[in-house]
């Protein structure tokens, strides 16, 4: 399809101020249309202002077909459409539009009449929430008693014409009864146009007690005088209780409405009636209200005379509302002083007191503090608090003789509350000169407020009050940690060493931790505190500490407690275990789970171990092989359960595999089917999703099987996953679990290979074959080495692949995974120093030239399993270890032959080496990398290869706009389109491509074209085009993919779903022009027949007299891949 | 509409909250135990079912509009406990102190100003109103018949706050110090440690289908504008369409803020300008954006980053330091230094406290406003596409007429507030 944005770019400006067509905008109207709604939605504000500037451009026409395309729900999509026509409501809707909001706000009136479905004609009617002049209030009106009709239309003039709405509405309403009535009503209030007050009353009355309350409620809103006697009666007949009516509650706000229209007498009137009646506790609200509202109404000295009267009724929920009315509207303090003053009673003079901090007013501070040694501690304290919230630090003397005088609760909660708001580090020393000679109760404040501040310097102070008996130590003791840094170890150590109480043992213990973790060199710290408690033989008593500062050493020594220690130290270190969250606690649980006599260990160990593994920062794959670990001392079906729920979290194909294979027991299943589809399904808007055959195939499974609240929902999501999943076969497993089939043994080598002839060879690999059963078995779904013999092949050859695969080594094992027949990723027990296993697995051993050791140390212990995710693209591969990348896109060299790259394929071999070892779970995927190469059959028949898969090469023009990703060449929406052209220009070709289209997708291929020009034209434009989307519904049979654009209609309804490659032939000599689709011909014409009387869209074409030229894709901003691009000259 | 300005100049006071701890005003007289304070709970599904069931407060009724979540209420809540299908007719049970309104977001501003006027306290979930409009109205409402509203978010006063790994006290105690300098630049974003959850986009071009027998469409839309029913439009669904709520911006977004007002000092205003990068939005259904950024008007700025693209953010920046996730920060020992400081005024924390002390909520209706308006503010602007300026004072936009018929849209009958 043609180029839009550039030309409508230039034309907008145009357009604007003149009319509407252009000249050399030649494109059909349905082009236009369709060429805008393709970029809906705008992915940015620029994009969507242009779009917008694309729509006020069109002519009336244009627009009209944007709105036809909005259809009753359910019969089709039209979400572009309408994205794009509420976008222009809205962009319509900001100042200095008003211009052009005329010509939409007429073509959506005459939208709406023209309808019929209700929901279509709501849509339209919504446009005009945003505008609307006049011609929508005439318009709208006739709504107003359409039941389907009246909300959006109400909504729509409330806001354009309140005036002229109001009316409308009032005359309306003696047509419509029941919702439609109180509809109106409930609008008028809105309008606040009181004229009508009139009108509604007469609807009074009704035995509707949602009808009846509207009226009240709109009478109440536009405070016309004459509604009194009304709006008092309804309320007086519901006794002034809450109702269904809300009588009572309209009362107030029409008393309101009247203090605002300046009926002041009336508006106190009914308000002080109100206070004097509704005493009741259920009627406190509207008791409130009417205080409030006659407070607003009164001038402020009369205001503030009724709130302080407040103060003299019993109920306390009114009291405070009259407080907190006074210290939002900043009332004058001193009748509020003379109140306090006044009143006897101590729940009033807290409440004024604390008015006085809400006002922070200076001019209440003599009072405030004449309440600080108030005999009712109530008073006192709110003074106290107070006087902090008024003068905050300038307090603190007054406050401290507070604390001293008052030390005990709950005076002292207070004093600490106000301390710690008042006191910063500059006055600490304030509290700590405090501090000698303070009572007991004081004292603890004063620590308590100290170690808050968190200044090391005061660790000293805390230190020496630990030498004081009773609250005063304890306190010392337990705030202690608030202060304590690496420095202090010592010292803390030392005090530890001495301690018997229980408490103060747990006290000190939270001070080792934080002077432990807060240091900058915690291995250091533990190495200390280990050593000096295996000096003092006592290991036991630090047994918390060590399980919370965690670490290996410190957690091997703790469990290390656990086997050797008494009933009470095995018990502590056993809770010290399961209580941390540092992974290095997960071996030793491994070893309770697996080994302890008791089951409620047992359980525990298991639990613990799951919840470390699952909120532990290793990598996903590392997770998995912990939590396989502990698979088979679950013990309970529960336990499982967790298991598998843990699984659910762990986002890898593995994992994926192990969920798999509960799939089947009736008592996991559905918690397995949950799990699965967890790890299957893509996580929050990312692209981690599982995909590939075996993946689909389960997760149908799965989606039958779960359960659980909004299953549903969840069940939707998963088709619309399967769905887009794509046609590709991923993960495939290269060994059944129960015989080697698929595997063969090792013949020779391949450079021997290649020498030896065809009958030889096959006698060579029987040999192998045979020799193979001796040394290679299957156990418990693992293939076996026993230490003899050589290696065990796959008999299928890969090339480009990403393989999976889990092995376990013994004790000075060796092996290692051959790709392609190579050596090898290596496989090693890594204290094998005198062969230089330190550096770890993984890496390609035999490298010379590039890196052949792995860039960390990822293995886990002999006998635990570790799992190799290889990656191997061309020559060359990239090793994940436990989910540690060990090797990061290393050229692999070729071990037989040094001369010569790696070859292109070969076998995946498990190599043996003399030492037991065991695999399980290989997977491969093979890597469609090779998606651009020839094949044999095509290199013989003459093709030669356009694009490498890697770059540009062969290929010239707008290089920007395309790129090559993941071996396909991608064009990326950009403004302007942009055309790729081949280098070199064709005559007569039969030239073969692959594409992928996605949702609304529109390029073209250009044939026997110019670099310059409209292809179209001045040469021929294949359409390339996503015939499915509703945007392109209408256009001329000449548009649709494959056609020879203007001129060549194309067969329809061969094109694959969006999203799938497609396989294209074009096949041109002389006129001669087939074009072949995923197998089928959907064009076989001649150029010169075609065109001979007049071309179809009757257009020039120059371009019909060429006989050769270029080959290129026609951008048109959008998003679209190609590859595997060939051609042949004939 | 003038009368709406009658509380208006309390709406905008700027009066520090009250500040009493429970065991002053608790006194003699009127301590209640808490199990004599009841609460309903309006709205079993999803968040009222599994959040709110068992905590704090004798249960005494529940509603919902679907059948199927009554019945499993009814049946968790056992005896004693009301049910209702029709919230008006549980507001009229005298034996309820709170309402817990549990609903999706259309529903929390007609709820809360009709449980008001019922004489009720209230519990509102997240976003506290749907529109700035609604917002104000409930303020009115709750302070003119004397009552406490908590809004239910805790960040302000409690627990670990995301990526932070602390609490927000320290944090404000920095702020309040001056250290970072002035003015500040907050970002949230997945670098910072939030979730935007843009998964909560709704779904388009939704086919009608027959409303099930067990739910009650027509009421669980209240004021909403009528839509033909699907599945995936109500339940947990709700928060991908603007008529009910707002994506992930729009539901956690006053989690993420609220916090962030109270932080800056900000409780009383709001922000001047509101900025969007974000793709075309559908008229019905949520979509994704890119970055929000909100500006004060002494130069604060909150960003919003949707697509983490600030690789180096930090959580708080100021021209003389910096806080980062985990609070980490440019500033050295900045924990011991939060700890040095003096507290921030103190807060009332339990909703308990605050209705039988009856004094405000940590969060309550005026500051819940404010930082609810963050988040209409920010849904006016994605939707619209386009800069937004605000008038804090008048809490209007400011010369943009299309913005300003989202403030306050004439509500559904017979709904109405």
């Amino acid at each position: 399809m043609k180029h839009i944005r550039f030309s409508l770019f230039v034309l907008s400006a145009i357009l604007l101020l003149a009319k509407p067509i252009a000249a050399q905008d030649n494109r059909t109207l349905d082009t236009k249309v369709a060429d805008l709604l393709v970029q809906v939605p705008a992915s940015d504000q620029q994009k969507l202002n242009e779009q917008m500037q694309a729509m006020l451009s069109m002519e009336e026409a244009g627009l009209q077909m944007v709105l036809d395309l909005v259809i009753p729900a359910g019969t089709g999509d039209d979400t572009k459409a309408r994205v794009a026509i509420e976008s222009l409501s809205r962009y319509l809707s900001q100042p200095g539009m008003e211009m052009q909001q005329v010509r939409w706000e007429a073509m959506i009136l005459k939208e709406i009449e023209k309808r019929e479905d209700p929901f279509v004609k709501s849509f339209f009617i919504s446009q005009l929430y945003y505008f609307g002049s006049e011609a929508t209030v005439e318009s709208l009106s006739t709504y107003l008693c359409d039941p389907k009709l009246q909300d959006p239309s109400i909504r729509a003039l409330r806001d354009i014409d309140p005036e002229e709405a109001a009316n409308l509405f009032a005359d309306k309403l003696d047509q419509c009864e029941g919702r439609m009535q109180i509809a109106l009503i409930n609008a008028i209030a809105e309008t606040g146009n009181s004229s009508h007050a009139k009108a509604v009353a007469e609807l009074a009355g009704s035995s509707s007690p949602e009808l009846q309350g509207s009226v009240l409620a709109c009478l109440a809103e536009l405070g016309d005088p004459a509604s009194h006697s009304l709006l008092s009666k309804a309320a007086k007949e519901t006794g002034y209780m809450p109702e269904s009516t809300r009588a009572t509650g309209s009362l107030i706000v029409y008393a309101q409405s009247l203090s605002e229209q300046n009926n002041r007498d009336l508006s106190l009137r009914i308000c002080k009636g109100l206070i004097k009646k509704c005493t009741a506790p259920e009627q406190v609200h509207f008791r409130s209200a009417a205080l409030i509202t006659a407070a607003g109404t009164e001038s402020i000295e009369k205001s503030v005379s009724l709130l302080v009267d407040a103060m003299k009724e019993k109920n306390k929920v009114y009291r405070m509302t009259a407080i907190r009315y006074a210290a939002e509207n900043n009332t004058p303090i001193d009748p509020w002083i003379s109140a306090i003053n006044g009143t006897k009673n101590n729940d009033v003079k807290a409440e004024i007191l604390s008015l006085f901090g809400m006002l922070g007013s200076e001019e209440a501070l003599q009072v405030v503090n004449s309440y600080l040694n108030d005999p009712d501690p109530m008073v006192r304290q709110q003074s106290v608090l107070t006087l902090a919230l008024i003068r905050q630090s300038e307090a603190l003397p007054d406050i401290l003789k507070y604390t001293l005088d008052y030390p005990t609760e709950p005076d002292t909660r207070t004093a600490e509350a106000a301390l710690l708001q008042t006191v910063g580090l500059d006055q600490l020393a304030m509290l700590t000169t405090a501090l000698e000679g303070a009572p007991e109760g004081a004292k603890v404040v004063l620590i308590k407020v100290i170690a808050a501040k968190g200044d090391p310097s005061s660790f000293d102070i805390l230190f020496s009050q630990i030498e004081q008996t009773g609250a005063v130590r304890a306190a010392a003791m337990k705030n202690l940690y608030l202060v304590s840094e690496q420095r202090d170890l010592g010292d803390l150590m030392r005090l530890f060493d001495q301690l018997e109480d229980k408490d103060e043992i747990a006290a000190i213990e939270a001070a080792l931790v934080a002077s432990i973790n807060r240091g900058s060199h915690k291995e250091v710290s533990t190495q200390a505190l280990l050593l000096h408690a295996a000096r003092n033989y006592s290991v036991e008593k630090y047994i918390g500490v060590l399980a919370e500062i965690g670490g290996k050493e410190a957690l091997e020594a703790v469990y290390e407690s656990y086997g050797s220690g008494d009933e009470d130290t095995k018990k502590r270190a056993f809770s010290g275990l399961i209580k941390s969250n540092d992974i290095n606690a997960t071996p030793p649980l491994f070893q309770i789970c697996s080994r302890s006599d008791s089951d409620r260990e047992k359980e525990a160990a298991f639990k613990n171990y799951v919840r470390i593994v699952t909120s532990s920062a290793l990598p996903d794959d590392q997770k998995l092989l912990l939590l396989r670990k502990i698979e088979a001392y679950a013990g309970t079906p529960a336990n499982t359960a967790l298991l598998i729920r843990a699984m659910g979290s762990v986002k890898t194909f593995l994992s994926f595999v192990t969920l798999s294979s509960y799939l089947e027991q009736d008592e996991l299943k559905s918690q397995a089917a949950n799990a699965l589809v967890r790890v299957v399904l893509p996580s929050n808007g990312l692209d981690n999703g599982l995909k590939g055959k075996l993946v689909k195939e389960k997760l149908i499974i799965a989606r039958d099987i779960i359960s659980g609240p909004d299953t549903e929902y969840l069940k939707i999501d998963i088709q619309n996953y399967l769905d887009k999943m794509p046609e590709e076969t991923g993960f495939v497993s290269m060994f059944n679990g129960t015989d080697l089939s698929g595997w063969q043994g090792l013949a020779t080598d391949p450079v021997n290979k290649a020498k030896l002839s065809g009958k030889k060879l096959q006698k060579l690999q029987e040999e192998a074959n045979e020799k193979l059963k001796e040394n290679w078995s299957v156990r418990d779904k693992c293939i076996v080495f026993n230490g003899h013999g050589s290696n065990l092949c796959s008999i299928k050859e890969y090339g480009s692949f990403e393989m999976i695969v889990d092995w376990r080594i013994t004790k000075k094992g060796d092996s290692g995974i051959y790709l392609r027949g190579t050596p090898q990723v290596q496989i090693w027990d890594t204290t094998r120093v005198e062969v230089g296993a330190q550096v770890g697995s993984g890496g390609l051993y035999n490298n010379k030239e590039h890196e052949s050791i792995p860039l960390v140390v990822a293995d886990n212990p002999i006998g635990d399993w570790n799992t190799f995710r290889i990656t191997m693209i061309d020559e060359r591969v990239s090793v994940y270890l436990n989910g540690q990348l060990v090797v990061d896109n290393v050229v692999m060299e070729n071990y037989w032959d040094r001369s010569i790259p790696i070859y292109p394929t070969g076998s995946i071999e498990l190599q043996a080496h003399g030492t037991d070892l065991a695999f399980r779970d290989i997977y491969v995927r093979e890597l469609n990398v090779d998606a651009n190469s020839l094949s044999k059959e095509e290199e013989e028949e003459g093709f030669v290869r356009l694009f490498n898969g890697k770059d540009l090469s062969n290929w010239a023009g707008n290089e920007h706009s395309y790129s090559v990703e993941d071996g396909a060449i991608v064009i990326r929406p950009t403004k302007s389109g942009g055309n790729l052209y081949t280098e070199k220009e064709y005559a007569d070709f039969i030239f073969r491509f692959e594409f992928k289209l996605t949702p609304g997708a529109n390029n073209g291929l250009g044939v026997r074209t110019p670099m310059e020009g409209d292809a179209a034209y001045v040469g021929y434009e294949l359409q390339i085009l996503d015939n499915t989307a509703e945007v392109y519904a209408k256009l001329q049979p000449y548009q649709y993919h494959g056609s020879v654009y203007g001129i060549i209609p194309a067969r329809r309804g061969f094109l694959k779903p969006v999203g799938e490659w497609n396989s294209q032939e074009v096949y041109m000599k002389g006129d001669k022009i087939r074009i072949t689709l995923n197998g089928t011909v959907i064009v076989d014409g001649d150029l010169k027949e075609a065109s001979k009387n007049g071309t179809p869209d009757h257009k020039e074409h120059p371009g019909l007299s060429r006989t050769s030229g270029h080959i290129g894709f026609l951008g048109h901003g959008s998003l679209l891949w190609f590859r595997n691009i060939r051609i042949k000259e004939l | 509409m003038e009368r709406r300005d009658f509380i208006r100049k309390s709406v905008l006071g700027t009066a520090a909250f009250t500040i009493v701890p429970r065991h002053v005003l608790g006194g003699p007289g009127f301590t209640a135990p808490s199990d004599q304070i009841t609460k309903a709970i309006i709205g079993v599904g999803g968040i009222g079912y599994n959040h709110h069931f068992g905590r704090e407060g004798r249960l005494v009724a529940v509603c919902d509009v679907d059948r199927l979540h009554l019945e499993r209420a009814v049946k968790r809540a056992g005896e004693g406990v009301k049910a209702y299908s029709d919230f008006r007719e549980l507001l009229l049970q005298k034996d309820i102190d709170i309402v817990h309104i549990a609903t999706p977001p259309h529903w929390h501003g007609t709820m809360s100003v009709m449980a008001a006027e019922a004489g009720k306290d209230i519990w509102c979930e997240k976003p506290m109103t749907r529109t700035i409009g609604e917002g104000k109205r409930v303020i009115e409402a709750v302070q003119r018949n004397g009552r406490m509203f908590r809004l239910n978010t805790w960040f302000r006063f409690r627990g670990g706050f995301y990526g932070l790994g602390t609490t927000v006290k320290p944090l404000k105690k920095i702020v309040d110090s001056g250290v970072l300098g002035w003015p500040l630049k907050v970002t949230v974003s997945g670098i910072t440690g939030y979730d935007w959850k843009f998964y909560w986009s709704g779904d388009t071009n939704l086919t009608p289908e027959p409303v099930p027998e067990h739910l009650d469409y027509n009421m669980w839309l209240g004021p909403a504008p009528v839509k033909p029913y699907n599945p995936l439009r109500v339940h947990s669904k709700f928060r991908g369409f603007w008529d009910y709520d707002g994506g992930g911006l729009g539901d956690m977004g006053q989690h993420y803020l609220d916090p962030v007002q109270y932080m800056l000092s900000k409780d009383d205003t709001s922000p001047i300008k509101v900025e969007v990068d974000a793709p075309e939005q559908h008229p019905d259904a949520v979509g994704s954006w890119r970055r929000i950024t909100y500006t004060y008007e002494d130069g604060c700025q909150i960003i919003l980053d949707g697509e983490n693209k600030d690789k180096d953010a930090a959580y708080i920046e100021g021209p003389k330091g910096k806080i980062y996730r985990g609070f980490r920060s440019t500033i050295p020992k900045i924990q011991q230094l939060a700890a040095s400081l003096p507290d921030p005024e103190p807060q009332i924390t339990s909703f308990h406290e605050s209705v039988r002390t009856r004094q405000k909520f940590a969060l309550n209706e005026m500051n819940g406003h404010r930082s609810c308006t963050m988040v209409n503010m920010g849904v006016a602007a994605l939707r619209l596409g386009r800069t937004l300026h605000f008038d804090p004072v008048k809490q209007e936009f400011i010369n943009d007429e299309g913005a300003n018929r989202l403030i306050f849209p004439e509500m559904r009958s017979p709904w109405s507030i």
